[in-house]
């Protein structure tokens, strides 16, 4: 199930995406039309099947086709796995920040933080490690930079 | 006649190794041959042998290229179980569907080693399945897929090297259950020991549930959170594909293929069994339907698609997205398809032990696709 909270300012419509994507998913009447420009923050997406990515590009794609300004931010990390595996998922939007998966070298516990795609590239895709919150080591970047970060190499 | 054997074609020390120890665990001959032309002086050759073709290093550049239009590729709807038939010089196959990837009007090249090879399989007394062995998934190999009759014929599964050691003890039990016997379910591909956990799915509701079980069982088993959602995501592919489009009726067409997929009902023929198991090297899932409705050269071309290279496109027309298999594929899953055709169709998923992201990375992965009558 998909929840989406939305924050109208007039021309710019911004909503927040939490859940999962599927089959159930019907953008168009959880978003409705945007009118001059939308950002959609993602990293509480979990999950989205192969019915939900069909679901996600039609909307999207329509939201550009009607020439509006969209901008993605805090894409989560089943995203990003997404647009790595299918070219147009982000139907060419601009995409302003990622998430990403880190690894405590100690406790193993899987963390995730939040950067700027801009940041990514200025660091030569090189991703520098977090401290643990739970044990305070050092938990590096849990993925290859070259696979994790495609999407932006293209 | 000798037994079967594992006829490698490939000059990495790596691939024979592989292949020699895995023929040496199960019982079989190994043939080590550089070339297809060494093959096809082969005799005597057990029908139930297999070729490991190492792909990667072809180039596909060598000799003289000829120029076909996509107009003249095939995709022959009788090109399934019958390997003996010898093949139709390329230039005289008819048309049924467009290549599907290809822009119309755009011509395209048929490498001559990949003709050579035709012509090789053809002239052979043994219809033996190709194993492609290849450093990426076989959708990365455009030559190796542009035509589908060789992929359906032919290449029937494909193993992704990794940078790690492949795992010998799976595939092992891997060739032994799915060459030398007709297997059923996930069992044969574990020790004789290994507990199967088993749920059934009677009704389109009980998806989400199954899905949240099998979270939890790999969640409490450690593995990494990334690595559980693949899991999952895979499990929910396969299914979906079990209730929408496996089911058929007495004259054999799809019945729920058109269904909307938030629809609710029961499900059709007694419903979907799931089984998985788990060592502490890998794992699986089993999907099983009792349709039998497997299409290999279906599989082949959804297996065959690349989104790096052509847009996806959101079809109005048909309620599934056509997603679902190469999302499991580039998921760093393994798939694998057994069909016994009218009666079950097995849809597994294997994957090495994954209790950090990178090591289920760096595992194995392979794509194969069997079908058996009896």
């Amino acid at each position: 199930m998909l929840t989406v909270t939305k924050e109208d300012n007039g021309d710019h419509l911004v909503v927040h995406l939490s859940g999962s994507i599927d089959e159930t998913v019907d953008f168009a009447q959880l978003i409705g039309e945007p009118k001059d420009s939308l950002t959609v923050f993602c990293k509480q997406v979990h999950r989205i099947n192969s019915v939900g990515i069909k679901n996600w590009i039609r909307f999207f794609t329509t939201v550009l086709q009607n020439k509006v300004k969209l901008r993605f931010e805090e894409f989560s990390i089943e995203l990003v796995e997404q647009i790595n595996v299918v070219k147009n998922f982000h139907c060419g939007a601009e995409i302003g920040s990622i998430i990403v998966p880190f690894r405590c070298t100690k406790c193993e516990t899987s963390l995730r933080g939040k950067m700027k795609v801009e940041d990514v590239k200025t660091r030569g895709f090189q991703i520098p490690p977090i401290k643990c919150p739970k044990c305070s080591a050092q938990a590096e970047f849990d993925d290859y930079p070259d696979e994790y970060f495609s999407f932006l190499m293209r | 006649m000798h037994g079967p054997s594992l006829i490698l074609i490939s000059s990495r020390d790596e691939d024979r190794r592989f292949v020699s120890a895995i023929a040496k665990n199960v019982g079989v001959g190994f043939l080590h041959k550089k070339s297809w032309e060494d093959v096809a002086k082969l005799s005597d050759v057990h029908p139930r042998s297999l070729i490991f073709w190492e792909f990667s290093d072809q180039d596909p550049t060598d000799g003289e290229k000829k120029i076909v239009s996509p107009d003249s590729l095939i995709q022959s709807p009788n090109a399934g179980i019958n390997r003996q038939a010898a093949l139709p010089d390329i230039d005289d196959f008819e048309s049924i569907k467009k290549f599907k990837g290809i822009d119309q009007g755009q011509a395209f090249e048929i490498p001559p080693s990949i003709r050579a090879i035709q012509k090789t399989l053809s002239r052979l007394a043994f219809p033996s399945p190709i194993i492609a062995l290849t450093d990426k998934t076989f959708n990365h190999y455009r030559e190796l897929s542009m035509t589908s009759e060789f992929i359906c014929r032919y290449v029937h599964n494909n193993f992704v090297r990794q940078s790690t050691q492949l795992n010998d003890e799976f595939f092992t039990r891997w060739i032994q259950s799915a060459y030398l016997a007709a297997p059923a379910g996930i069992g044969p591909y574990f020790p004789p020991q290994t507990q199967i956990q088993r749920l059934l799915v009677k009704k389109t509701d009980d998806r989400v549930t199954t899905l949240h079980a099998i979270q939890a069982f790999f969640a409490k088993e450690k593995y990494d959170p990334r690595v559980v959602s693949r899991i999952s995501q895979g499990v929910d592919e396969l299914l979906m594909n079990a209730i929408f489009d496996a089911p058929r009726d007495e004259q054999g067409t799809p019945i729920r293929h058109l269904t909307k997929r938030d629809t609710r009902f029961d499900l059709d023929g007694g419903g979907i069994t799931i089984e998985f198991a788990i060592t502490s090297d890998y794992a699986g899932i089993c999907v099983t339907d009792p349709w039998g409705s497997l299409n290999r050269e279906v599989i082949s071309q959804l297996l065959r698609k690349n989104y790096l290279e052509q847009d996806y496109k959101a079809s109005n027309y048909i309620p599934s997205a056509g997603l679902g298999l190469y999302g499991i594929i580039q998921s760093g899953l393994s798939l694998q398809f057994c069909c016994k055709p009218r009666t079950r169709t097995d849809s597994m998923i294997f994957f090495p032990h994954g209790k950090s992201f990178k090591s289920f990375k760096d595992g194995f992965q392979f794509v194969g696709c069997l079908t058996y009558l009896s």
